[in-house]
């Protein structure tokens, strides 16, 4: 039932790998050495692979042709944010095709969002029972990257997972982005975080 | 506009409700650093699983799994080809504002249709929805 295609295995490497150097470029500011560095990197892997692969399988689970492509422009102003302080990490998108109804677009669209809601969510708990202090703050910073990741995806702009779900239905759209909206303010690392 | 079953009703009511107390929680209770992390991540993976399950997995099995495209699908079908006629070599229009050439609708962030080179709305963007000039049959 669900398939994958090479070009796919080698955009969602590259885009993967994408996505770790820009996180890693955001971390320096809060980890002292190279190995802290270098785990941080290797467990931000799963935000973005697992947000991408749910879009997938959901679009695959409800009868669609679904794949991951690497979009070459997006994925070099990606590379390129790593220099700046605001990070945008687009490097690519799932492309469905077939005929679907407006909810059946909007399930497959909250699906990467909630992911890393969930994804989040585990990290923290993990972070409560880490015993040395760079561990604490190496789990909790990535789970502030993935409930970063599910807000800014859920703004309601054109191209994002939010316009898409307003569209299907505005309630669950409120219900999901004030979710993400308050795992990000409060979480330990966040604005109004404590 | 999409409208929600009583259940999915009832599965938004309690989610907001529980984001209404995630919020009380880490302002007006003070505990140490571990059991709010534990609080705060564990009632978020609950919310989220509970998301998940009523609005993605159950529509999914619901739903047996069956492509809406078997029904038209025939042998005689798939030997059909159409073939694509190769898009004029102009300057792609770099426009960010404007309204759709299909529905007149005013689409602030639309899409240039890589066929005709004209700007669309998000719901007509596919060749296929505003009847594109650039490919046929």
């Amino acid at each position: 039932m669900f398939s994958s295609s090479p070009t796919e295995k080698r955009d969602l490497i590259i885009g993967t790998s994408i996505f770790v150097l820009v996180e890693m470029s955001f971390a320096i500011y809060y980890t002292n050495t190279l190995i802290e560095l270098l785990i941080l990197g290797i467990l931000t892997i799963p935000l973005w692979l697992f947000h991408e692969l749910a879009h997938k399988f959901v679009a695959q689970g409800n009868g669609l042709i679904s794949d991951f492509r690497l979009d070459p422009n997006m994925a070099l102003f990606s590379l390129f944010s790593i220099l700046l302080p605001i990070k945008i990490i687009a490097p690519g998108v799932v492309l469905s095709s077939g005929e679907y109804r407006l909810d059946t677009a909007g399930r497959i669209s909250i699906a990467g969002p909630l992911t890393n809601i969930l994804i989040g969510g585990i990290f923290l708990v993990f972070s409560a029972f880490m015993p040395v202090n760079w561990a604490v703050v190496i789990f909790s910073l990535v789970s502030y990257f993935s409930f970063y990741l599910a807000w800014f995806n859920m703004l309601p702009f054109n191209g994002l997972d939010g316009a898409k779900v307003l569209r299907w239905s505005q309630s669950i759209f409120i219900l999901v982005f004030s979710l993400s909206t308050v795992t990000w303010l409060f979480h330990p690392l966040g604005i109004l975080g404590f | 506009m999409y409208s929600l079953t009583q259940q999915e009703q009832l599965v938004v009511v309690i989610g907001i409700f529980s984001v209404i107390l995630l919020v009380l929680e880490t302002l007006f209770f003070s505990a140490s650093l571990m059991e709010r992390s534990l609080f705060f991540g564990g009632t978020i993976i609950g919310v989220s699983l509970i998301i998940i399950f009523f609005f993605i997995i159950q529509p999914m099995r619901s739903q047996g799994r069956k492509s809406p495209y078997d029904q038209y699908y025939t042998p005689r079908a798939s030997s059909f080809r159409p073939t694509i006629i190769p898009p004029p070599k102009t300057v792609k229009k770099t426009v960010m504002k404007g309204s759709c050439e299909y529905c007149g609708k005013k689409e602030l962030m639309g899409f240039t249709c890589s066929y005709c080179n004209n700007y669309f709305c998000a719901e007509h963007r596919l060749p296929e929805k505003h009847e594109c000039l650039g490919i046929r049959r």
